[in-house]
């Protein structure tokens, strides 16, 4: 990025937090959607009851810690990668 | 936020509930509509989707609640 005149970082970083935005809005629909499948099967009545009412949070909370842990190894892992493509220097 | 900025995520918000409803249908569909070959849909059918989408809703703003929370926590 340094060779990048600054006008276009700028232009970058806005697109990207764009991008951050509409994932976790992404995020948000399909955590939703995963956990209304799994959780809801009746529909006796049009609230949801304690049982669904607790299977729903306890799936959402759980796609957020796999989504915040895998994210953490994720990078983890890229950073190791990066490094070892590094020190084997450019290709022969 | 500037005004170019204020649009996109307006937009973004819209893209959303685009998003929210076609999973709502796809889920209330499966849930709820027997493969019969009539056109139109038996009172049960009807009450079924009506309920279907009230608790998707219902399940969608919880879930918003959740993940705002548990963004707001350090990470492991």
């Amino acid at each position: 990025m340094e060779n990048v005149p600054p006008h276009q970082q700028q232009q970058f970083m806005t697109n990207l937090e764009q991008m951050q935005t509409r994932d976790s809005f992404t995020m948000y629909t399909n955590v939703v959607s995963r956990c209304f499948d799994t959780c809801v099967h009746k529909f006796k009545s049009k609230n949801l009851d304690s049982r669904e009412g607790a299977c729903v949070e306890n799936c959402a909370e759980r796609y957020a810690k796999l989504t915040m842990r895998g994210g953490v190894r994720f990078a983890e892992r890229n950073a190791t990668l990066q490094q070892q493509a590094m020190l084997a220097g450019p290709p022969k | 936020m500037d005004a170019a900025a204020q649009v996109k995520s307006q937009l973004f918000e819209m893209e959303m509930y685009s998003d929210l409803f076609s999973k709502m249908q796809e889920l209330c569909w499966r849930k709820c509509i027997a493969h019969s070959k009539e056109e139109e849909l038996s009172v049960g059918e009807q009450s079924c989707t009506d309920r279907c989408v009230s608790k998707y809703l219902e399940a969608h703003l919880q879930v918003g609640e959740i993940l705002k929370e548990q963004s707001q926590q350090p990470q492991q």
